[in-house]
């Protein structure tokens, strides 16, 4: 009986013991969620994106938690709201344009309200978006010309010091910023603005006097307006196919061989973006959550491709030393 | 017949057995040196020279960190701060240029020196080669003083940091500075700070046969280059 009542107890005793180390490890663990503050990150479906959400995530998952949610086109200020209401943020993050665009909504809806502090990044021209709304900083997305220019100046055995663009209107702002950053590196950029509606023919009556002139390479800015199809087919290809100099330019898709198109891509580097943006939200945490320096940040990082064969099509002499510098060759 | 199906079932066998056991043998360096080159190249060349070591370089430094943590390596090959703090078992070969183990680091900024009694207003670009809290650490222990950074995670987006004003000055070694003037067309002033840091060096986790201590003593001037070294020496 004795024995009996004996393992009784020492059942007991372990089933006691097993409960408190239990009620421990869950304390423990929720003090430990508890204790990290949360960030909202709000972001369309899409490869890039993931490849931001890491470089925040190596950078301060130690420290913070990162709440993602993916954004459709279909999706409003009223998720926002909602997650914001669930989630409770110390700040936000918005990837894309598309969030962005429902939180400028949210903000007018809540209009007088106090905004947590929030960071925009992958999102196109980043300036005119956030124009009017509260507490927000961000990384722009696009590639100032001098940082992909210094680069190709480092790669190939030819001087660069005028290079050609052709921009719209509205863009005025954004081209007279490069003129300056280019001037910095001694190369001056050679602009020729056109209208915010231009016809093929104004385009191609352009893009061909720019091409005359004595520049050393021509950089191809990312504009929806002026690379639409039609325009790419009947003047931007057929014109570029006889310039024998390096054209830079904003997207990947159009360095293929057979465009016979951009000699040299630049386009941000994903991750980086996020480690940058990492880095915004860090000074943010130091400062109590409170935005001190209200900047919008150029990128600093860039993933770069050349063609070769176009390189060498056009007669352009290569460094060699300096290939093991580029991220991707088509050869 | 059956016997020679059975004995090409056993072949293969053997074989599949064989190249997995050598490619468990094969001895792994995980190297992370942050320079203008990729990591692909600078890998390509280690492997070119020493087949019979498996190379991975690292273009990251989490993702370095966790490989390490995640498939320990036999041996490392970065920077001298980057494999103290991985602390292995031990560091066996340390690179060194002109007969010197260390290089002087300045502080680089455009048009203007900086005033090194004004550090504390100033912020200060740097390579991540540590990790967000630890470089902190690094950089306020180096100078004795708090100092306020941004990090960037490639050699060359220092230009950009001083071309778009992130940054007051950044924080490179000599050789980085060198290679910053040849590339861009500004006025970069360098101002002496008396902080050296370790050159490039190795560090052993599983020692195995000395197969890594050889191959990274048989590297090229080229691949040397790339370390920031012109010869290796046996740490005693």
């Amino acid at each position: 009986m004795n024995a009996m009542s004996h393992c009784v107890s020492i059942i007991i005793n372990r089933i006691l013991l097993f409960v408190v180390i239990l009620f421990l490890l869950i304390f423990w663990g929720d003090n430990n969620v508890l204790a990290k503050e949360r960030i909202l990150v709000l972001s369309p479906e899409g490869e890039n994106f993931q490849y931001t959400i890491k470089g925040l995530k190596d950078d301060l998952e130690d420290d913070v938690t990162f709440v993602e949610h993916s954004i459709t086109d279909n999706m409003g200020e009223d998720i926002i709201t909602k997650h914001i209401h669930d989630i409770n943020p110390k700040m936000l993050v918005f990837l894309g344009n598309k969030p962005l665009q429902a939180y400028s909504q949210y903000q007018k809806k809540y209009i007088g309200s106090d905004f947590p502090p929030s960071i925009a990044l992958s999102a196109l021209y980043l300036d005119r978006q956030v124009r009017d709304m509260k507490n927000i900083i961000g990384v722009r997305f696009e590639i100032p010309a001098v940082t992909s220019l210094v680069q190709l100046r480092s790669i190939i055995k030819r001087p660069i010091k005028k290079v050609g663009v052709i921009y719209r209107e509205w863009m005025s702002d954004f081209i007279k910023q490069n003129q300056a950053y280019c001037l910095q590196e001694s190369i001056q950029l050679m602009g020729i603005k056109i209208s915010d509606k231009p016809s093929m023919r104004h385009l191609n009556y352009q893009l061909k006097h720019l091409l005359r002139k004595d520049i050393d390479a021509l950089w191809v800015v990312n504009d929806n307006g002026l690379l639409q199809a039609r325009y790419l087919q009947n003047v931007w290809i057929p014109l570029l196919k006889r310039f024998d100099k390096p054209v830079l330019v904003g997207i990947k898709a159009l360095t293929k061989t057979s465009l016979n198109f951009g000699t040299f891509s630049v386009e941000a580097d994903h991750y980086a973006l996020g480690v940058q943006g990492a880095e915004m939200i860090s000074d943010i945490m130091d400062n109590n959550w409170r935005i001190a320096d209200h900047k919008i940040e150029q990128p600093l990082s860039i993933s770069n491709l050349l063609n070769i064969k176009l390189i060498n099509k056009k007669k352009i002499p290569l460094d060699l030393d300096k290939i093991g510098q580029i991220d991707q060759l088509i050869q | 017949m059956m016997s020679v199906i059975r004995y090409i079932i056993i072949s293969l066998f053997s074989l599949t057995v064989l190249m997995g056991a050598l490619s468990a043998s094969a001895a792994n360096l995980y190297v992370f040196y942050p320079t203008d080159v990729r990591p692909k190249s600078l890998q390509g060349k280690i492997n070119a020279i020493c087949p019979e070591i498996k190379t991975v370089a690292f273009g990251r430094v989490f993702d370095f960190y966790r490989q390490i943590d995640h498939i320990p390596p036999n041996a490392i090959l970065s920077l001298n701060p980057v494999v103290t703090r991985k602390q292995p078992k031990e560091t066996n070969l340390k690179g060194g240029k002109n007969g010197q183990y260390e290089e002087e680091y300045l502080l680089v900024s455009l048009d203007k020196a900086v005033n090194i009694e004004e550090l504390s207003k100033l912020k200060i670009g740097v390579l991540d080669i540590l990790g967000r809290k630890p470089m902190k650490r690094f950089m306020n222990d180096l100078f004795e003083s708090k100092v306020k950074i941004k990090r960037v995670i490639k050699t060359e987006d220092f230009l950009p940091l001083l071309t778009f004003q992130l940054a007051d000055a950044i924080f490179v070694s000599k050789s980085t500075f060198n290679k910053l003037q040849s590339k861009s067309k500004q006025n970069l002033i360098a101002t002496q700070t008396g902080i050296y840091i370790g050159l490039a060096m190795t560090g052993i986790y599983h020692q195995t046969n000395n197969e890594i201590t050889h191959c990274i003593q048989k590297f090229d001037e080229q691949t040397n280059a790339l370390l920031g070294v012109d010869h290796w020496e046996v740490i005693p």
